[in-house]
């Protein structure tokens, strides 16, 4: 019965690759071909429309103010006044703490969850743990973020402050909201990203590395950061850009803990602003094209930025692999040399 | 985003047909829009919601999204009513489509504004006039500063630095405080460069989205003073400053919206209706108080629209709903306030 069943399916089988394809089949895959071409080119065109709309609506304000809008410090609707340096200088600042921080927590995460620490069933499950951060709304991060964060660093920062005062990073206490629970909150909602990115990435080092490392007498802690780390550098990368292009355009939360004040302080413990906050708390009740063209601006200014961001991130990651190749070439002679 | 549109247009379309078609079964039904300040409402909400057990054929629906984007929607004619803290502007309303007839701007209800702080004091702080002022200006910048000790004789005030928590988006409370700050600055020969506006740069500052955030700012933050709606300051159970009027008597926001219906009475009634009172001199009065204004059309196309706009306010004008009011934190309207709007009410009634 079986054997008769298989030669019959062979047969079939046999039939069917032999068989040119209909014209029905040509049609659909004609379809499907231009259907993805088309939705294809309506991303990248959505992106295009996004950036032109916004830079059509800054017009008018970019004629008015100029490059002063970037550089001056005054928000003020009232007398049309507009300058968004401190909230170019708190998005920076913010940014640049919730990545730190990470990165730190992030990496380490990666590391643990692949080098066979603990059980595989346990690293899926830890996994998925993290991944579900990122699951969580921002409001709700900005909430936990005032009742939680807050009260829980406070002590620690006017500690800080209290003794470490004459640095100017230290040089104000924490009163509640600013810079290192906006940090904090973001590194936590970017670290889903930054995990995942460099866990995929140490993953797929190459197995016969790692083992030719151990084979050489390194200890796992020299194999982590000899071997593993440095082959997945590229990947690791990756990760932060893409947490850092996330922590930059960060809203809601942000706008809660930051503070929302006109202010440059190098403390990180002053409260501040971002642009992406100025934008959420300004624009609802924007009411004349002037408010409305500044508030286009300053989209446009953090569009800019992270395409920045993006654009540098790329070009340290092509960097890195160029001079890798490099690296190759000049190690392959001797080694072939020593073949011959 | 062109190509989307169109597609879009008609799913929105076929939806909005499908729940009117299912909605509509008696067929006298109407259903009203408005949006606009968040400061009244919750108590429009709860006046509809109770206007609608009473006519189940009328629905209102009420957004709040500020004053500024209500009065933008109210503009576009993408509502049937506005809601505005601050009133509406001479540019605004010449804005306004002629087909309106005019704008109706109608105080329906007023609120105090209270200085709410954090520091564990027994009773509440007294604060006079300059020092207010001169808090919001950071020319006072500690509990324990002998100003602040001069109003509070007795009381022991802890050493500890004042932050001040102010609005971060555009509000008709921060336009009502800065009118009130404004005119006590001037009345006391000082400086106010914040201005009068929805939204001010103000000087060292902390600041929160929306009543409910600056009342969560000042509790999260020790040291901290704040204006907030009264409303929502008795809600989040904050400690309020007793603050001294133009006739040097220090009133506290309170349950009984005494004070400030004291603020309200005797005010100058204008043409358009929009009562200011920046600086109330009566005695008893509490200080900051700001009415809320209503906007209507004063021609409706549709002729039950405007009816039963009209049925709805003068409903909310009885003295069950003002009662209401006052339970939830707002001032009752003055005996002469309400005569005048349903004057202004019934007279449009009368002429059609």
């Amino acid at each position: 019965m079986s054997a008769m069943d298989s030669t019959r399916v062979e047969r079939v089988e046999a039939e069917g690759i032999a068989r040119p394809p209909t014209s029905r089949e040509i049609a659909v895959d004609r379809c499907f071909r231009w259907a993805t071409r088309i939705l294809a080119g309506f991303s990248a065109l959505l992106v295009a429309l996004i950036v032109l709309l916004i830079a059509k609506q800054a017009i008018p304000a970019i004629r008015k103010f100029g490059f002063d809008f970037v550089t001056s410090t005054r928000w003020d609707a009232g007398k049309s006044q507009f300058g968004i340096l401190p909230e170019l200088f708190g998005t920076i600042l913010s940014s640049a703490i919730g990545v730190a921080l990470a990165t730190v927590f992030g990496v380490a995460v990666a590391v643990f969850l692949t080098q066979q620490f603990i059980p595989r069933w346990l690293e899926n499950l830890l996994h998925n743990v993290i991944t579900l951060l990122a699951a969580i709304p921002s409001v709700v991060y900005g909430l936990w973020g005032i009742f939680v964060v807050i009260p829980a660093i406070r002590p620690a920062c006017n500690w800080m402050h209290a003794h470490l005062g004459w640095i100017p990073i230290f040089g104000t206490p924490l009163v509640s909201v600013g810079m290192t629970p906006a940090g904090i909150v973001l590194a936590i909602m970017i670290l889903p990203t930054i995990t995942a990115v460099s866990r995929d990435a140490i993953a797929a080092v190459d197995p016969l590395m790692r083992e030719a490392a151990f084979g050489m007498g390194a200890t796992r802690w020299e194999t982590i950061l000899g071997v593993t780390l440095p082959a997945s550098k590229r990947g690791i990368y990756g990760s932060i850009v893409l947490g850092l292009g996330r922590a930059l355009g960060e809203t809601m939360a942000l706008a809660m803990l930051i503070g929302s004040t006109n202010v440059i302080s190098p403390s990180v413990f002053s409260p501040g602003d971002t642009l992406a906050a100025l934008l959420a708390n300004k624009f609802p009740e924007a009411a004349t094209p002037v408010d409305l063209g500044a508030l286009m601006y300053a989209a446009l200014v953090l569009l800019i930025l992270t395409l920045l961001v993006n654009v540098a991130g790329e070009l340290v990651l092509r960097r890195d692999v160029t001079r890798l190749r490099r690296e190759e070439a000049v190690h392959k002679p001797p080694k072939n040399e020593t073949v011959a | 985003m062109r190509r989307a549109r169109p597609t879009l247009l008609i799913v929105l379309a076929l939806g909005v047909s499908l729940l009117i078609s299912s909605c509509n079964r008696p067929s006298q039904e109407i259903t009203l829009q408005g949006s606009g300040a968040t400061f009244p409402a919750p108590l429009y909400r709860r006046w509809f919601i109770e206007y609608y057990a009473a006519h189940p054929d009328v629905r209102v629906n009420y957004s709040p999204i500020g004053s500024g984007a209500g009065i933008r929607q109210f503009t576009a004619g993408l509502t049937t009513f506005g809601a505005s803290d601050a009133g509406m502007s001479q540019k605004e309303i010449d804005k306004l489509p002629k087909e309106y007839g005019g704008v109706r701007l109608l105080p329906m209800t007023a609120g105090e504004i209270a200085l709410s702080y954090n520091v564990p004091l027994a009773a509440p702080i007294h604060l006079s006039r300059s020092t207010y002022v001169k808090i919001f200006l950071r020319a006072i910048t500690d509990w324990n500063d002998p100003e602040i000790a001069k109003d509070n004789p007795g009381v022991e005030l802890p050493t500890q630095k004042i932050t001040v928590v102010t609005r971060a988006d555009s509000s008709g409370t921060t336009f009502a405080f800065t009118t009130h700050m404004a005119a006590v600055a001037k009345a006391m020969h000082l400086e106010w460069p914040p201005g009068v506006d929805k939204s001010v740069p103000w000087r060292e500052s902390i600041a929160a989205q929306g009543n409910d955030g600056v009342a969560a700012l000042i509790q999260l933050t020790p040291g901290a003073i704040g204006y907030v709606e009264y409303g929502y300051a008795r809600l989040a159970h904050l400690r309020m400053a007793a603050l001294e009027n133009a006739s040097h008597e220090f009133i506290l926001p309170d349950e009984t919206g005494e004070g400030g219906q004291r603020a309200l009475e005797g005010a100058e009634i204008p043409a358009d209706l929009q009562i200011r009172i920046s600086d109330p001199t009566n005695s008893g009065a509490y200080p900051i108080v700001t009415y809320t204004w209503l906007l209507c059309r004063k021609h409706y196309d549709d002729q039950r629209e405007e009816r039963t706009i009209e049925a709805i306010l003068l409903d909310c004008l009885t003295d069950p709903k003002q009662e209401v009011a006052r339970q939830l934190g707002y001032v009752k309207l003055p005996p002469n306030v309400v005569d005048r709007l349903r004057a202004e009410l019934t007279q449009t009634v009368a002429t059609r």
